[in-house]
């Protein structure tokens, strides 16, 4: 072999040497630029993050699809929510992945949110001015029929009929959708709105005196009959417009939850809690009571709340207030997912806090229940905090903090 | 002749360490161990034991015994000569004399603490300055993992590690840290290959673990993972402190998105064991034997869940094994209705001698019956005795009233006899 042939052989080495490193270094550089652009996002660098994954998706010869999900990110942290939602839409597009795909549009509908907030229902007390009102008041002889999709309203005044219905559909919407989660409730239920407590008293049968409605699940004949009893006016005569903004809900509520838990048992502080977290009016005394109640000797405790059957022991006004304030601190804490999971576990007949943990998909946890007690208690102190950080508010701008 | 015994002797205590070697008159030569007999000469061989006549026998050499050999070898060694001594102790370790070669080696340190080969010998490492024992070693090296410092891992501790714990049968052990430095440090591909080693070679429930993470990674060969939801999973209900991962791409070099995406795995298996435990439920009362088998399908998925995340699908096992155990309750009431009645035929019937016998035994079959399903009962229970306390006490009340049936049946049997 002569020199000449030995250069040519060595160089020929080194080139196919090249060749296979260059290879090499092609199939490893997948990860390295998609994690350069990881890391600028986790440190918050977005524009960068944004401008590394835009260059890898778009990339001509090698598109990297997966990248979409950096940049989409990348503008959602910016507040660039049409951005977002383009990037994700391009995600989706290009994924292959069950779980991304899921995600994508999981965000989609959060960007979605984000951008335009559902409108939040305005209570009649709100809503109904003064000649509403008093047409509202009447009570006729003649009880008008008003049907809609769930409900049969049965009233002495056609406008109350017809309100209520639609009431009643607006509120069944939205203890299913938002309340449980996605719940379905394909019944029929009868509503009677009865004139006053007396004409309520007399028709309402077990209803406790006190009371401005109930809810009934009974088999009637082989059939079972749901119905609702509420009260037109209230003592003055005038139209009971908590009715509609707190009763209706409450009731219906009862009624949907205890559907869906069929012959298992809905812990009472969550059937309760429920209800008053149903009504479209939030009761702030209940939450400055709960709050207070955190720091007091007073106070129901966790364990005891969630061990009690019924709510006639003690203080009943601080049980409802804790109920509600447990119920909603789970609510506002847990995903949509988590939550009709959570309902799903305790209707199989877990307690509260096996129920959470599977709801989480968590190990179990021996301190668990003394975490989440501590968790509950500084939201519940939290919230009436701020409830009465408003209430000063509302105080100043009246005038009534300066006499 | 004392001499003859003191090497017989010797011979017979080393065993097949020495070599003994037996010439014949023939001129045929074996090695092996010589016992010397009143008329004969046995050779212990490999493959077994040779008996020649004394006439037969030309001669035979007796070798010195390792420990002999190691004596005068010892002997030889001067003072302070380490490498000398080293090479002895190394002798003697080929010898299998191995307690008198860490002795040895236990010297030489004494003499020189930083004699490398020694140390390398006896399994030592030099991390950080300082030698360590192996498994001190490993221990540090699973601290600087933690730590994150995972390029002195993978440059200097790991490969001198591994090569330690080959003969130590510790190599998962060091795969282990090596896998997680290698993704970690972002070498993906590495780090997947390691990973489906670990799972090829480690016991079925950590092969399970293994296994998913080298699932995860070949899903996501950029080592990009979209987390859906945050982790740890009771962050958003507890607000809780420390670290903590929003939803979104993130880099699964981070231990929490490597914990994150595992956690996805086992949901997944999770609401698989789910919907077969439903099943289950469902078929309970109308068909236990199929009941069971849902059961049996859905437990495997929770403990598939389990071997990804520690306990993430316990309360579903627990779930499974009380059912369980009240469907067997359920058979034992029935079998103990059975039992009464014959107990109240036993009690009001006219029956002969051999009737009386037979109707004894077959109440004693009952219980039998029953105890063996008391003893599934006890089984089912045994990995959850803190969450199924009454279960395992009914079942062992109800065993020891059985026990006390039994023998009083036993007992009627005998006296029968």
């Amino acid at each position: 072999m002569n020199g000449r042939n030995l250069i040519k052989i060595v160089i020929l080495a080194a080139l196919a040497g090249a060749g296979l490193a260059a290879m090499g270094s092609a199939l490893t550089d997948v990860a390295a630029p998609m994690q350069t652009a990881l890391k600028a996002l986790h440190e918050g660098r977005c524009d960068q993050a944004e401008q590394l994954a835009m260059d890898l998706a778009t990339d001509a010869d090698r598109p990297q699809g997966r990248a979409w999900a950096i940049v989409a990110d990348a503008r959602q942290q910016r507040g660039q929510l049409d951005g977002a939602i383009r990037a994700y839409r391009l995600l989706l597009a290009s994924c292959e992945s069950n779980h991304v795909r899921r995600h994508a549009a999981m965000q989609i509908a959060f960007c979605r949110t984000a951008q335009r907030p559902p409108r939040r229902l305005i209570p009649a007390a709100k809503r109904l001015d003064e000649k509403e009102l008093a047409e509202l008041s009447k009570v006729h002889r003649q009880t008008y029929v008003e049907t809609s999709d769930h409900f049969v309203v049965r009233a002495r005044n056609p406008h109350v009929a017809k309100l209520v219905a639609t009431e009643a559909e607006v509120n069944l919407d939205r203890i299913c959708r938002d309340i449980l989660a996605g719940q379905e409730y394909p019944h029929s239920v009868e509503v009677y709105v009865w004139a006053d407590s007396t004409d309520y008293a007399a028709n309402a049968e077990d209803a406790p005196e006190w009371s401005g409605g109930r809810y009934s699940l009974e088999k009637r004949d082989g059939l079972l009959v749901r119905r609702i009893d509420l009260t037109q006016c209230d003592k003055s005569g005038r139209f009971a417009v908590i009715m509609l903004d707190r009763v209706l809900p409450h009731e219906m509520c009862h009624l949907v939850v205890r559907e869906f838990f069929g012959d298992a048992t809905v812990p009472l502080y969550l059937n309760e809690g429920l209800a008053m977290l149903a009504e479209i009016t939030i009761d702030n005394d209940r939450i400055l009571l709960a709050g207070a109640s955190v720091n007091d000797k007073a106070k129901i405790a966790l364990r005891d709340l969630l061990a009690r059957d019924r709510c006639d022991m003690g203080d009943p006004a601080l049980y409802y207030a804790t109920s509600y304030s447990f119920s909603s601190f789970l609510h506002r804490r847990l995903s949509a997912e988590q939550f009709k999971s959570f309902l799903h576990h305790l209707k199989t007949g877990c307690a509260t806090v096996d129920a959470l943990e599977r709801a989480v998909c968590a190990s179990p946890d021996e301190t668990f229940a003394a975490q989440l007690a501590a968790a509950w208690e500084d939201d519940a102190a939290a919230q009436a905090q701020i409830v009465r950080a408003l209430r000063g508010q509302d105080e100043a701008s009246s005038g009534t903090g300066r006499n | 002749m004392a001499r003859k015994a003191l090497l017989l002797c010797l011979a017979l205590s080393v065993g097949s360490a020495s070599a003994d070697r037996l010439v014949l008159r023939d001129g045929r030569t074996f090695d092996g161990v010589v016992t010397v007999l009143d008329d004969a000469v046995e050779i212990e061989l490999a493959y077994g034991t040779l008996r020649f006549l004394r006439d037969q026998v030309r001669r035979i050499d007796f070798k010195e015994t390792p420990e002999a050999q190691l004596s005068q070898k010892l002997a030889e060694v001067r003072a302070g000569d380490v490498e000398t001594l080293f090479a002895v102790a190394r002798w003697a370790q080929e010898q299998g004399l191995d307690e008198q070669a860490q002795e040895l080696y236990a010297r030489i340190l004494k003499i020189s603490p930083s004699h490398a080969a020694t140390r390398c010998e006896l399994g030592h490492m030099k991390i950080d300055g300082q030698w360590r024992e192996f498994d001190a070693s490993l221990e540090l090296a699973r601290g600087k993992l933690q730590a994150g410092h995972n390029k002195v891992l993978l440059d200097e501790i790991l490969p001198i590690l591994l090569e330690l714990a080959k003969p130590r049968h510790k190599t998962l052990a060091v795969m282990d840290i090596l896998a997680y430095a290698q993704l970690r440090s972002g070498r993906f591909k590495q780090a997947l290959a390691s990973f489906e080693e670990l799972a090829a070679k480690s016991s079925a429930a950590e092969a399970v673990g293994y296994g998913a993470i080298a699932e995860i990674l070949k899903r996501n060969a950029d080592g990009m993972y979209v987390v859906t939801e945050a982790y740890p999973p009771k962050t958003a209900l507890l607000k809780a402190q420390g670290p903590s991962l929003q939803p979104g791409p993130a880099s699964l070099a981070r231990p929490l998105v490597l914990q994150a995406a595992l956690r996805d795995r086992a949901k997944e298996q999770i609401v698989s064991g789910r919907a077969l435990l439903a099943a289950a439920r469902s078929l309970d009362a109308s068909d236990p034997d199929a009941a069971k088998v849902k059961y049996f399908q859905a437990e495997k998925c929770f403990k598939r869940a389990d071997a990804m995340v520690a306990d993430i699908a316990r309360s579903y096992r627990v779930e499974i094994a009380r059912r369980r155990i009240a469907a067997i309750r359920n058979e034992t009431q029935a079998d103990a209705r059975s039992f009464d009645a014959s107990m109240a035929k036993l009690g009001s019937q006219d029956l002969s001698p051999k009737d009386y016998r037979a109707m004894v035994l077959r109440m004693m079959r009952q219980l039998d019956n029953v105890r063996e399903k008391l003893g599934t009962i006890q089984t089912l229970a045994k990995p959850f005795p803190n969450d199924l306390v009454l279960e395992v006490q009914w079942a062992k009340a109800d065993l020891k009233k059985i026990e006390s049936m039994r023998e009083v049946l036993a007992t009627e049997v005998e006296s029968e006899r």
